[in-house]
């Protein structure tokens, strides 16, 4: 295996609810794995295993209890993204790492081919150029352009996925982080995805992705990591994943076709 | 590293008199990175507007200092400025604006007219330059050209805010200093002022601190967000570390009251 891009050891999340008399939740406790450039690895679970909360602390939107998360910018510089000061994590999320949460948060009134060229802009692009690049992205993902020009606040949950997944793929980061990108999407939407992510991985992406989907990880994941009340084990993506709901899930899948 | 464009240490601001003695803010320390918003979100009473009025040097602080990296090369506390540099401070480096428009705006001079005044404060000098910019800059926040020459006195609270928003930003300060900017105006106004300065902050990159209640206008425009209570700075972070996983009861309580 090629040198870790990111490592992630320890990492420990306990929410304290003040509001809750104190009452605390252990969504995740001491979860260590690595990842190199280019690697694809999946996270299954089932519902409230800690997944989502993974990612967030991967992208500081939650604070780490305890860990470290040892990253290797562009640049070279090896930095922890758990504490790393808060200018240098916009920075990195400016740049280089980029998550997708499960439900789209779009601004207010702002049309979706602007949602998307707004990831352009961010990175210095001509506010022109990005609107093309966002939109080409979008068509490509089934959009026309009556939708592309219309606020996503009004979409399907379908169409707020699209806008959400072409975020992510407008301009590929060094460093993914999705949740269940494909939850909401037909099965023709989530070939696209496919296609996208295998693109985005041959140029060196690296993804952490949450799937429900046991078809999807065996096609995509080098690696999977199953998480339940908190506690990480990695398994191969052939192999039984011990979920319970796991072919529950599959099941949904089959019916939702 | 990019160094703070504004940097604030121990802000501490007492009314103190015959029989009273109020802690509006205490011991506040932070920074501003350039281009950079931040937040400062609490509820009434809690010192968030002091801080501004002190930066804006409408407030004496009773201690504290705050350096800005283009005043004396960020060696000298701004408090401690002398007359000539307060409103040299107050006129070309920074710009502020107020809840109330009447603090910000001269209601009986019209809207270009208040917009010519903060350029002319800054040292503008040709009446057509003057006047080309006041009309750009009330283009750029919506107000309608034809409504340049009238008072603003007459304007609604939305169209009020937008010829203060105009004047703020007229002569490009480094420092735009926003309080409660929707705080009274009705909902749909609140988000064609939001929406406003949301672009303007995308395209020229303002660098600005942004006070309110609201999470919702914090959440819009923040980078990063400080959560003040009874005048002490109890919690900040990213704006988005902060409304997802909020660490201080104050704050959990305060995200947890947002009703959408």
């Amino acid at each position: 295996m090629a040198e870790p891009m990111l490592s992630v050891s320890g990492l420990t999340k306990t929410i304290t609810l003040h509001i809750l008399h104190g009452a605390e939740v252990h969504p995740l406790r001491d979860v260590s794995f690595d990842l190199a450039p280019g690697e694809f690895l999946a996270i299954a679970g089932p519902s409230g295993a800690g997944k989502s909360s993974l990612l967030k602390c991967l992208n500081r939107t939650y604070l780490a209890t305890a860990g470290t998360a040892r990253y290797i910018t562009r640049a070279g510089e090896a930095v922890d993204l758990f504490s790393v000061p808060e200018r240098e994590v916009v920075a990195l999320r400016r740049t280089e790492i980029t998550y997708v949460s499960q439900f789209l948060k779009a601004p207010p009134r702002v049309p979706a081919v602007d949602v998307v060229a707004s990831v352009l802009t961010r990175r210095g692009v001509d506010l022109e150029v990005a609107r093309e690049r966002a939109s080409a992205m979008l068509t490509r993902l089934g959009m026309g352009p009556s939708l592309q020009t219309s606020y996503p606040a009004l979409f399907s949950g379908g169409e707020q996925q699209r806008v959400n997944v072409a975020k992510a793929f407008v301009d590929p980061p060094r460093l993914l982080l999705l949740d269940e990108p494909t939850s909401a999407l037909d099965v023709e939407n989530r070939d696209r995805v496919i296609d996208l992510l295998r693109e985005a991985q041959a140029g060196g992406t690296a993804v952490i992705a949450i799937f429900h989907d046991r078809e999807l990880i065996r096609r995509l994941a080098d690696r999977v990591l199953v998480l339940a009340d908190g506690i990480a084990r990695e398994v191969a993506p052939d192999e039984d994943l011990g979920i319970a709901d796991d072919s529950l899930t599959d099941e949904l899948m089959e019916v939702s076709r | 590293m990019v160094e703070p464009l504004l940097r604030v240490r121990d802000l501490t601001k007492i009314y103190s008199g015959k029989g009273h003695h109020i802690v509006a803010c205490e011991d506040v320390s932070f920074d501003v990175y350039p281009g950079e918003v931040l937040g400062i979100v609490g509820e009434s009473g809690s010192g968030k507007s002091t801080v501004l009025q002190c930066l804006f040097q409408d407030v004496v602080p009773t201690s504290g200092a705050a350096y800005l990296t283009s005043f004396h090369e960020g060696e000298r506390n701004m408090f401690e400025a002398d007359r000539r540099e307060r409103r040299e401070l107050r006129t070309h480096r920074m710009s502020m604006v107020y809840q109330n428009p009447r603090q910000g705006l001269n209601l009986m001079v019209t809207a270009g007219g208040n917009v010519a005044e903060r350029l002319l404060a800054a040292d503008w000098r040709r009446v057509s330059d003057i006047r080309a910019k006041a009309s750009d800059y009330l283009v750029r926040t919506e107000v309608p050209i034809e409504r340049m020459d009238d008072f603003p006195a007459f304007f609604s609270g939305g169209m009020q805010q937008r010829v203060q928003i105009a004047k703020a930003l007229a002569n490009s300060p480094e420092l735009v200093l926003l309080d409660e900017l929707t705080t009274g105006l009705d909902v749909s106004v609140q988000a064609g002022v939001l929406d406003l300065v949301r672009d303007i902050q995308s395209r020229y990159g303002v660098t600005a601190i942004i006070v309110s209640h609201d999470l919702g206008v914090i959440r819009l425009l923040a980078d990063r967000t400080l959560v003040m209570k009874d005048g002490h700075v109890v919690e900040s972070g990213l704006t988005d570390q902060i409304l997802e996983d909020p660490q201080h009861p104050y704050t959990q309580l305060l995200v947890n009251c947002v009703t959408n």
